[in-house]
């Protein structure tokens, strides 16, 4: 095994090994005694390659936004806009009839005080009709 | 069925990942870096599919983000131009264990290039082609480069031996 170690360690320090040989080189490495440094060496690689991030999804296209779903957004946007200030014309037109509308009832309301202590004048429209109220001119005839 | 950013481009995470750490020495900063990197490939992930080789472009990417990590947390430090990210030089904190120390002790006598191709075949095991894919270098480089570092290796094995 020492031989076939030796010889690998030269190939290898010449540049000269396959992949396939390098990891021969190390798994003999790993189990023969002897080498200590070149063990030691290739343990610390092994350790270096075990070393990795932390565990993170990859990003979606899902998690974008794409163009056609921009230009939707922007439209629902402008609608819901558009309907809400529309509403809100139409509650501003109501409040203001029914402003209108009470500002008429409260006038009114204010034109009839006083109307009902004036119904004795009602009378008065037979101030000069007592002849009519009591039938004098017709008696006097008769 | 996987968008080929899941499938070309996530998967590279735990390579980038390490690459990022080498580089920097720092896990969360490490991580903090792929994470940018990735993020700029999401959003350029329809420019990335129609190039040939999106894995270099992304290894550039990360490259540069770890740079930027560097001049943030060396910020009294002037960094000179072409100045390399091998130049970082304290050894990670977590380090700990000696067999993971020496790789890193190793792996800081090394220029950048030779770092960058022998933790490519070493740690992640890709072949010369898929090397040279990942930082955009021929694959006559990648022998050379990689033929350098198992030479400084040797090297170090006999001297460590002899202590």
């Amino acid at each position: 095994m020492k031989e076939k170690i030796e010889a690998l360690l030269a190939k290898y320090y010449e540049g000269d090994t396959t992949l396939a040989e390098e990891k021969e080189l190390k798994s003999l490495l790993l189990r023969s005694g002897g080498f200590e440094e070149e063990r030691r060496f290739f343990l610390g690689l092994d350790a270096l390659r075990a070393i990795e991030p932390s565990a993170k999804p990859p990003p979606r296209s899902g998690a974008t936004i794409r163009l056609w779903q921009k230009v939707a957004a922007v439209l629902v946007l402008c609608g819901g806009l558009s309907w809400w200030f529309i509403d809100q014309q139409i509650k501003k037109e109501e409040r203001a009839y029914s402003q209108v509308m009470q500002a008429f009832d409260m006038i009114q309301q204010n034109m009839r005080k006083g109307t009902t202590s004036l119904g004795a004048l009602k009378e008065m429209r037979h101030l000069n009709k007592t002849d009519e109220l009591f039938n004098i001119n017709n008696q006097e005839e008769q | 069925m996987k968008t080929f950013f899941e499938a070309s481009i996530w998967p590279l995470r735990g390579k980038l990942y390490r690459m990022a750490y080498l580089w920097l020495k720092d896990r969360d900063n490490a991580e903090d870096a792929v994470q940018e990197a990735l993020e700029k490939a999401w959003s350029k992930r329809e420019m990335l599919q129609k190039l040939d080789n999106p894995t270099g472009w992304l290894v550039r990417v990360l490259k540069n983000q770890s740079l930027q990590k560097i001049r943030e947390h060396k910020r009294w430090t002037v960094l000179r131009e072409g100045e390399e990210l091998s130049e970082v030089e304290e050894l990670p904190a977590e380090a700990d264990s000696p067999a993971l120390q020496l790789v890193f002790r190793f792996l800081k006598e090394l220029p950048e290039k030779q770092q960058e191709i022998f933790q490519l075949r070493e740690v992640e095991g890709l072949t010369y082609e898929e090397i040279s894919e990942y930082l955009g270098i021929s694959m006559e480089q990648v022998k050379v480069n990689l033929f350098r570092a198992r030479k400084s290796l040797q090297l170090f094995m006999l001297k460590n031996q002899k202590r």
